[in-house]
């Protein structure tokens, strides 16, 4: 069974936000919500500033917080680690949006469920790419199955130094960052 | 009772107020509310603890008789039990109105996640006010032996479904500020707080109202001015405490959530609503029991009611306005949040509705029981 992760190398990321605009005409969001989303911060000082850009997502956490405090198990995670919402489920008390250390759900008004990225489930499965990562002029994305051996993200994972966002909250991310 | 009839009018216009915000909320979902993905929790969630833990409140100070047998406190058993069921019931309604969709609610049943401290609150709750109106219908029907064991075991659900309500935030470990095992003890005290502020304007009005009150406040206010007294002096201690370790400790999370409440975007509504009303008017009122007078206790009750309303909206903001630090050395910004109409609307609808139901089942029931 596949494991997915992702590796981000944020050094890369230009801030285009192609991947925030795929990410909505994948889900056929309206312009207000998205599933991802850039952190700007400016690092340094005059006159050695730099402008730093993560990317940032559902961490598809092993030991998801959001999951655990939703009352009706709408919030469940799949066998290939991908969490997901149960939609029917939903009574919408937004306590995983509360929960969530990543600020990674967003409220979607019209079905008024709290939203977040989904991996593309349905479609990695088939062997595509999220199209986040597809559509990413610098490749800032990795995607792939994290118990094969032989996927690029693990041999890129195998290679690099990276590290995750808030290990000390014991949420255990799916997605690794590159370091920079 | 011309002012019982003024009281009708006003509380039937504040539910009319109540009924058009519910109405703009299911009509127009999380638009008219202040709420935001930052601050998904907002006023909504304040009133319903307002009120859930008011019900509580309420009840553990009729187990006074019932469970614990202090004679002093039997002739407010019965009142604070009728008024221990609307408060929850209010409490629901303003949880109903938050919730995007109570009508899945059905799944908690079907679909039951037990490490979810919303599904135990729910639970506790729904248990507790099961026996809660089997208590009141035992009084009716003179069955003083299933009054004393549902009684008890009314008690124990409320302690654990207020405890659970802390517990509902001592559990969010994303949110330093609330995390931790002091929440369920501060939802208990608060309670406690709340149950004997409405009890003593329960009281108060009763004694304005004779000869046709029978509320035997004569005897019961000093005591209960005496107890609120002790409540206001516990819960100023622990916000002292916890707020004082919350900014020594410079924890992540929750010195920023104390920051919050003391000098940054609630500070105002700390210092004055909270400590001002909950705490220092209340204690200025109420620490000279030789001169308790009616008139001062109804305004130490009345003061410290909205000051333990504004203490549950800064509660539940606080721990939110501090933003998350997801990514390591950011500088963060406070999050906005501003309680919109809609909001108001519930919050005084839901008084509304309390003050309507209690004269109602004050009329129908007391009343004519004194009549007979
Ligand atoms: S990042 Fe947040 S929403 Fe995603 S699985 Fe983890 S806790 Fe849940």
């Amino acid at each position: 069974m596949a494991k997915y992760g992702m590796l981000i190398d944020a050094g890369r990321c230009t801030g285009c936000g192609a991947c925030r605009i795929a990410c909505q005409m994948q889900w056929q969001l309206p312009p207000e919500i998205a599933y991802n989303r850039l952190e700007h911060r400016e690092k340094g000082t005059y006159p050695k500033v730099k402008w730093e850009i993560t990317p940032v997502q559902c961490q598809h956490c092993d030991n998801p917080p959001c999951l655990h405090v939703c009352p009706t198990g709408a919030t469940y995670k799949r066998s290939d680690g991908i969490v997901l919402i149960d939609h029917k489920k939903c009574i919408g008390c937004k306590y995983c949006m509360v929960a969530c250390p990543y600020g990674a759900r967003t409220l979607d008004h019209e079905k008024m469920v709290p939203e977040k990225c989904r991996f593309c489930a349905d479609y990695v499965v088939q062997g595509q790419q999220p199209p986040c990562v597809s559509t990413c002029m610098n490749e800032v994305r990795v995607f792939g199955d994290l118990e094969d051996p032989n996927s690029k993200i693990n041999k890129l994972l195998a290679t690099g130094s990276v590290y995750q966002l808030l290990p000390e909250r014991g949420t255990q991310p799916r997605i690794y960052y590159v370091k920079r | 009772m011309d002012s019982a009839v003024t009281w009708k009018r006003v509380s039937l216009l504040m539910m009319l107020l109540g009924a058009v915000g519910a109405g703009a909320i299911l009509l127009f979902g999380e638009d008219v509310l202040g709420t935001t993905d930052g601050v998904p929790w907002g006023s909504l969630i304040a009133t319903y603890l307002f009120f859930a833990a008011a019900s509580v409140g309420l009840t553990l100070m009729a187990s006074l008789w019932y469970v614990f047998g202090v004679e002093a406190f039997k002739p407010l058993t019965k009142r604070a039990l009728y008024l221990a069921i609307i408060s929850v019931l209010m409490g629901f309604g303003a949880i109903g109105l938050e919730l995007g969709r109570p009508l899945n609610m059905f799944w908690l049943i079907f679909s039951p996640n037990f490490s979810s401290a919303i599904w135990w609150m729910g639970t506790l709750y729904a248990v507790y006010l099961g026996f809660r109106i089997l208590c009141v219908y035992c009084i009716y029907k003179n069955d003083e032996r299933k009054v004393l064991t549902f009684s008890r075991i009314t008690v124990v659900a409320g302690l654990l479904a207020v405890s659970n309500l802390g517990s509902v935030f001592g559990n969010a470990q994303a949110r330093p500020f609330w995390q931790g095992a002091a929440m369920p003890i501060y939802f208990i005290i608060v309670a406690l707080l709340t149950g004997a502020a409405i009890l003593i304007i329960t009281f108060a009005m009763l004694e304005k109202a004779k000869p046709l009150g029978s509320g035997n406040g004569e005897a019961l206010l000093p005591l209960l001015g005496r107890l609120l007294l002790y409540f206001v002096v516990a819960f100023g201690f622990f916000k002292f405490w916890y707020l004082s370790n919350s900014i020594y400790g410079v924890n992540p999370g929750t010195y920023e959530g104390a920051k919050v409440l003391l000098s940054g975007p609630l500070s105002l509504q700390f210092w004055v609503m909270e400590v001002g009303l909950a705490i220092m008017v209340p204690l200025f009122l109420l620490a000279r029991p030789n001169s308790y007078t009616n008139g001062k206790l109804l305004w130490a009750a009345l003061i410290s009611l909205a000051g333990v309303f504004f203490a549950h909206q800064n509660f539940v903001l606080a721990g939110q306005l501090a933003p998350l630090q997801v990514i390591p050395g950011d500088t963060l910004m406070y999050q906005q949040y501003q309680a919109m109409p809609a909001e108001w609307s519930i919050i005084i609808g839901g008084i509304g509705a309390l003050i309507y139901f209690s004269l109602w089942v004050e009329q129908k029931y007391f009343r004519s029981t004194a009549a007979a």
